[in-house]
């Protein structure tokens, strides 16, 4: 039923500001992008003590970013099995924790399989009283969790308004190896066929994630659609060009989460080799220790001593100091976990920097299609400590020699990828979806 | 406050306390030659930030403590100065750490030890909890600890539990291997025109052998296991409350329990005092952390 008004959206994200999580981006790029692109946005995300009880991640800095025209409904999530810190479980956890959680688990065997399932009521009627009071045209729904596609699932079959499912992670299938995350017979693949044969459209990533969805769901493979991450202007900031110091040693840098699936190993048995070349250089990191508090100690384990190693672990950078750090970096590493299902946002923003890049990751992973013709990147033949030191140093000589045209023509291949560019394709699918109906 | 004047070193003998208790109420820092037991005060003094134990000699670990002295936060050097003036003045204000450790494993046992030891090198008081079937070894199991209570393993010491299991799991598997037995029994006896109905019993008593064994096994495995497992950590609290002091809010400031059965235990206790902390283990680092905290309760109330 299309009409004159302004088209309306729901975008269902759990990662939405205050959130610091990878997946906050995204759902902030969506809003703002399209509210500058003429849509009503309305986001559905979570209350914000979520992010001081579940994941301890996030950033207020954020919060401003967010376009004064976006309604935010926060929709509070039973988070209960959820909580970390022992003071705030019930009596039943408290008491009896491996009864409650089999019953958790038994509610997920027969209802939704996900921990985040309690979430889909509240999201349900909080989309309901929205379209009661302002007809919804289309819902995008962002995972994980895939608590919002069931909810935006849900919504559609009670209203009959259509959704997108926007995968920025795969449910069923492990990024990392390639297998499937789960069992034969495990309620997800219902799940998930039945969510995917009813979307309007589906949105991946990255080309691989794409092929695999299509091959498994080959009647909704038509709706299918790349959007890759890309990255944002408005929350890097301006990183003005700038050679390195001569006089001083280089100093090289890992932007963005710290996880235990990152090549570890290899990339800091090269940087021991690059140190031997380069005495003095320094290596510093800036994000936060996995993605949840409770992996923190066991991944800064993997890094190596700050003492003799000068690997130098500096902790989350809020927002406001994004620009600097990148400014203050010479040579930019992206520790990449391998596959091809994998692309990592960080490395749209990194291309960006107009600063050589080396890409320490598996050769056929999405991160080094992306960046295929950027003048300042540096993959590898073979994630090994070799071909990785390799890199480094051959990206160590290149920031000695970059020059200003080098880095235009850099940031040049980056643009393709600016969020702005990505929504805006991604909008005209939305408005296909919204003017069938 | 300006940053702090930090003094040279000084002895952390107890004689000289007023001398360098005198700095730090002047808002300066001090360095104190190490000692092999440094007291309450001189531990407070540390934890706080305004006191470094130091080997004169070292000029590195000097120089390291001067600059770490020098970037304590103001906060601190007040409570710091607050207690070092009423300890001037005669009173006796109590920062050391009160701790209570949960055991409940030969495993955990291990690791609760060293725990005790650093609460005790501390001045603190260590009160532990451990379950007898965890006493393995005839060491000291909490050495230097306050008070020790011993709970008793709940899997095996409740005469109710062990005749359900009798009544629940062991029987049925009896009755079946009876069965069993009963049939081969009838089998050997029958004439050789009755091939038939023999191998017909054989085949009987080869099943009823093999639920059997399935019932003692799964069924002790699945069905008992899993029930006492997921009772255990609710009788291993009640157990333990029955028999620990009533602490009061504030009477204790840490709880370390590595194990996952003891964590109904840290459950009630948080759930009484709220600002009660919890860890899963125990370093000097993190008993620091204490010991700054209730130095910062005791002057800020």
């Amino acid at each position: 039923m299309p009409t004159d008004r302004p088209p309306h959206v729901v975008l269902v994200a759990l990662g939405f500001p205050p959130s610091s999580g990878s997946g906050a981006y995204r759902g902030l790029g969506f809003a703002n992008h399209l509210t500058a692109l003429g849509w009503r946005v309305t986001v559905l995300t979570v209350t914000e003590d979520f992010f001081d009880l579940v994941t301890r991640a996030r950033d207020d800095s954020l919060l401003p970013l967010v376009d004064d025209r976006v309604e935010v409904v926060r929709v509070p999530m039973r988070m209960q099995h959820l909580v970390g810190d022992v003071r705030a479980w019930g009596p039943l956890r408290g008491r009896f924790r491996q009864v409650h959680d089999d019953l958790w688990r038994l509610v997920e065997a027969r209802g939704f399989p996900e921990k985040y399932a309690g979430w889909i009521p509240g999201l349900v009627t909080a989309a309901l009283r929205v379209h009661r009071r302002d007809p919804v045209d289309v819902v995008l729904a962002s995972g994980n969790p895939w608590s919002a596609f069931a909810a935006a699932w849900a919504f559609g079959r009670v209203t009959g308004v259509p959704y997108v499912m926007d995968y920025r992670d795969a449910w069923t299938l492990d990024q990392f190896t390639g297998e499937p995350a789960v069992p034969p017979g495990h309620p997800a693949w219902r799940w998930e066929r039945r969510l995917v044969e009813g979307a309007a459209r589906t949105f991946f990533v990255n080309e691989g994630m794409r092929e695999w969805y299509a091959d498994r769901y080959p009647t909704a493979a038509q709706r299918m659609r790349v959007v890759p991450n890309g990255y944002d202007e408005a929350v890097v900031g301006d990183v003005p060009f700038r050679a390195p110091d001569p006089g001083a040693p280089l100093r090289f840098g890992y932007v963005g989460t710290v996880t235990d699936v990152l090549p570890h190993e290899t990339v800091w048995a090269a940087w021991e080799q690059v140190r031997a070349a380069h005495p003095g250089a320094r290596f510093d990191i800036y994000g936060r220790l996995g993605f949840f508090a409770r992996s923190a100690k066991r991944i800064a384990a993997m890094l190596p001593d700050p003492a003799t190693s000068g690997v130098v672990f500096h902790g989350p950078v809020p927002k406001s100091g994004i620009a600097a750090v990148y400014d203050s970096l010479d040579v930019l590493v992206l520790l990449i976990p391998g596959s091809r299902y994998v692309t990592t946002g960080k490395v749209f923003e990194n291309l960006a920097m107009g600063k050589p890049v080396v890409l320490a990751c598996e050769p056929d992973s999405d991160a080094v299609t992306v960046s295929r013709g950027h003048p300042l990147v540096h993959a590898v033949d073979e994630l090994t400590p070799g071909d990785v030191a390799a890199a480094m140093l051959a990206a160590a000589d290149q920031a000695r020699r970059v020059t200003r045209e080098l880095a235009e023509a850099g940031l040049e291949h980056a643009r393709r990828y600016e969020r702005g560019r990505l929504v805006a394709r991604a909008a005209e699918e939305l408005e296909q979806v919204r003017r069938r109906g | 406050m300006a940053e702090p004047q930090v003094v040279p070193v000084l002895d952390a003998d107890p004689r000289d306390v007023a001398a360098w208790a005198g700095e730090v109420v002047a808002g300066h820092a001090v360095l104190l030659r190490s000692a092999p037991a440094p007291g309450p005060a001189v531990q407070e003094a540390v934890a706080l930030g305004v006191a470094a134990l130091v080997d004169p000699e070292d000029a590195a670990a000097v120089d390291a403590a001067t600059a770490a002295l020098r970037a304590t936060p103001e906060q601190d050097r007040r409570v710091a100065a607050e207690l070092a003036r009423r300890r001037l003045a005669g009173a006796r204000p109590d920062t050391a750490p009160r701790v209570l450790v949960v055991a409940t494993t030969a495993r955990e046992v291990q690791t609760v030890r060293p725990a005790c030891r650093l609460v005790t090198a501390f001045s603190g008081t260590c009160h532990v909890v451990l379950v007898r079937h965890a006493l393995r070894d005839d060491r000291d199991p909490a050495p230097g600890a306050a008070g020790v209570t011993v709970v008793d393993d709940p899997t095996v010491t409740s005469l109710l539990a062990r005749g359900e299991r009798a009544t629940l799991l062991r029987a049925p598997s009896l009755a079946v291997r009876v069965l069993g037995r009963a049939a081969r029994l009838v089998r050997g006896r029958l004439p050789g025109r009755a091939a038939p109905a023999a191998e017909a019993l054989e085949r009987s008593a080869a099943a009823l052998t093999r639920v059997a064994t399935l019932l003692d096994d799964v069924g002790h495995r699945r069905v008992w296991s899993g029930t006492a497992g997921r009772l255990r950590p609710w009788l291993l609290a009640r157990r333990s409350l029955r028999h620990l002091p009533q602490w009061g809010p504030g009477d204790l400031d840490l709880v370390v329990a590595p194990g996952a059965d003891a964590q109904a235990l840290v459950w009630e206790l948080l759930r009484r005092d709220p600002g009660l902390e919890s860890r899963g283990s125990l370093n000097s680092a993190a008993l620091t952390e204490v010991v700054r905290r209730r130095a910062r309760r005791l002057v800020t109330g």
